[in-house]
């Protein structure tokens, strides 16, 4: 059971950080963003490049620390990784997104964003092969931490959760301690009077792109870490992103890291209850049950 | 000898919200530095848009918009903030999901240096904001989220002051404190363009106005004229044409 609750937890929290930017988008620039997930594919494969080329050039960035299967090339690739990703969130707005929302409605970006998808996946799969990879071959032994009640930690993975926390700490003082968090907080809410409050518009959506891709792709590191990397990823969390949006209520920060948690916690005590074969199913029991009882998600507002 | 420039000079302003559609045609209007000036006329005339396109927020087709005889047509509402544009809408006029506090300092945003000075002085003219400082604006009445929107159109000390229909469903109480405020405001120097629904108060108010049907000028003239004109009364005003059963 305790075994469970830190699986659910881990795997949480990499979901929060992906469901914070697709609410933000959905939010800020009102439509669903189903190529959102590709962004975390990018962020992950970045680092895996950038950490080949420090291992190459830095040989001793590449050793392990201490415990960890986790090096320092990793954590300087991870960070490259996030500039890439806001890079590429801001070109694909730059090249699709931002003209159709000049001369289309939502829906004609909610389809554009399954292209977006399409092509950000095929281009990682032909550029990396369709083949899994791991950022290392190193094998990180997990600990036990306690037998009774069982409980196995890898110590990568209490990395992975201390930064996603740290991460998403880090957004909402962002949101709710400065005045830039005040304007991504009013454009989301009333785009004309945030704009006649002195609020650029241009520059709020790019900060909604880096802030959505950073996040993106510290999610899709931290997932990789503890799982391994595919051209595929993106496709296969886009579910339980939305599942985890959805749940904490459109355009909620805390609802979007409540909900990675809740999606994270009922796939992993799902486990312990029904074969692991329905484990993707979860996310959409989830929607369901979510659109059914409270429409609007734990934080989110009734329209 | 030449005429000074307005405060805020509308020449022939043709705008709308879709291309080809316009709400508003041919229309001008000239506001002074410490003048109230009202556009009056009946529902659909096109009054918000007017003070929407000023504030940048509809698409204009022809004619221009000068503040200060500098030419700012076709410029961005937030750049018309920075440079002393306020403009108070009629609905939807503060963040409901931001605290009173949190409002006032996304406002004062366009003060950079001199902010936080800036955010005092707005609760010290209205101490009602200051005592629900950290209250979501959500949880204010219709007359304190209006004193809310004014003071966030008032923090960065603008030189003009575009107000749609600020007495819209406030109690006459609550109305009445808002028009006075509006005449204070006007007498510390800013130019106030105000549209509103209940003719007589404004007309009452201003010094000038603007009567508008169908997106174009009717009439123009000092409001006390305006006021006792008896056309005027008839159309506009609700009055009744002497002798009429």
């Amino acid at each position: 059971m305790i075994q469970a609750l830190f699986d659910g937890v881990l795997v949480g929290s990499v979901l929060s950080l992906g469901a914070i930017g697709l609410t933000l988008v959905m939010h800020i620039l009102r439509f669903a963003n189903f190529s959102h997930a590709e962004l975390l594919t990018i962020g992950a494969y970045a680092a895996l490049t950038f950490d080949a080329f420090f291992s190459v050039l830095a040989p001793p960035l590449a050793a392990g620390i201490g415990p960890l299967s986790m090096t320092l090339a990793l954590i300087a690739a991870m960070v490259l990784a996030m500039g890439v990703t806001a890079l590429s969130a801001i070109v694909i707005d730059r090249l699709i997104f931002r003209r159709l929302r000049q001369q289309a409605g939502p829906l004609t970006m909610v389809f554009a964003s399954f292209g977006v998808a399409l092509i950000v996946r095929n281009l990682i799969s032909l550029g990396f092969g369709l083949h899994t990879q791991r950022y290392t071959d190193e094998i990180a032994f997990a600990v036990v931490v306690s037998t009774d009640p069982f409980l196995l930690v890898k110590p990568d993975q209490v990395v992975v959760l201390v930064l996603a926390l740290s991460a998403m700490a880090a957004l909402y003082l962002l949101l709710t301690r400065t005045t830039l968090g005040f304007a991504l907080r009013a454009v989301a809410e009333n785009p004309e009077l945030a704009q006649v409050n002195g609020v650029s518009l241009p520059a709020t959506v790019r900060l909604t792109w880096i802030i959505g891709g950073v996040l993106a792709a510290a999610a899709g590191v931290l997932f990789a870490i503890d799982s391994q990397l595919s051209p595929v990823m993106g496709r296969d969390l886009v579910l339980s992103l939305f599942a985890a949006a959805i749940v904490g209520g459109l355009g909620s920060v805390t609802g979007a890291m409540l909900g990675g948690m809740i999606v994270g916690l009922a796939s992993s005590f799902a486990l312990l209850v029904m074969p692991a074969g329905y484990k993707p199913a979860i996310p959409f029991l989830i929607i369901l049950a979510t659109l059914y009882i409270r429409p609007h998600g734990l934080f989110g507002e009734a329209r | 000898m030449t005429e000074t420039a307005a405060l805020l000079s509308v020449d022939g302003l043709v705008a709308g919200y879709r291309p080809g559609l316009p709400i508003v045609q041919d229309l001008s209007i000239r506001l002074d530095a410490g003048e109230i000036v009202t556009i009056i006329g009946p529902n659909g005339a096109g009054k918000s848009t007017v003070i929407k396109a000023i504030a940048g927020l509809v698409r204009i087709e022809a004619g221009r918009i000068r503040i200060g005889g500098q030419d700012m047509t076709g410029t961005r509402p937030d750049r018309l903030a920075q440079l002393g544009v306020a403009y108070v809408p009629q609905t939807a006029n503060v963040f409901t999901t931001l605290t009173i506090g949190e409002n006032l300092a996304l406002a004062a945003r366009r003060c950079q240096a001199n902010a936080a000075e800036r955010v005092i002085a707005m609760t010290d003219l209205f101490p009602v904001l200051a005592e629900k400082r950290s209250v979501r604006a959500s949880g204010l009445s219709g007359g304190q989220r209006q004193l809310l929107a004014i003071a966030m159109a008032l923090i960065a000390e603008p030189s003009v002051m575009l107000m749609d229909e600020p007495t819209a469903g406030l109690a006459p109480k609550a109305a009445e404190e808002v028009m006075t405020l509006v005449r204070q405001i006007a007498a510390d120097g800013v130019g106030i363009l105000l549209v509103e629904q209940n003719a007589r108060l404004a007309l009452r108010l201003s010094d000038r106005a603007y009567i508008l049907a169908d997106g174009r000028n009717q009439h123009e003239g000092p409001a006390a004229t305006l006021l006792d004109d008896p056309l005027v009364g008839e159309i506009y005003l609700g009055g009744r044409r002497k002798g009429a059963a």
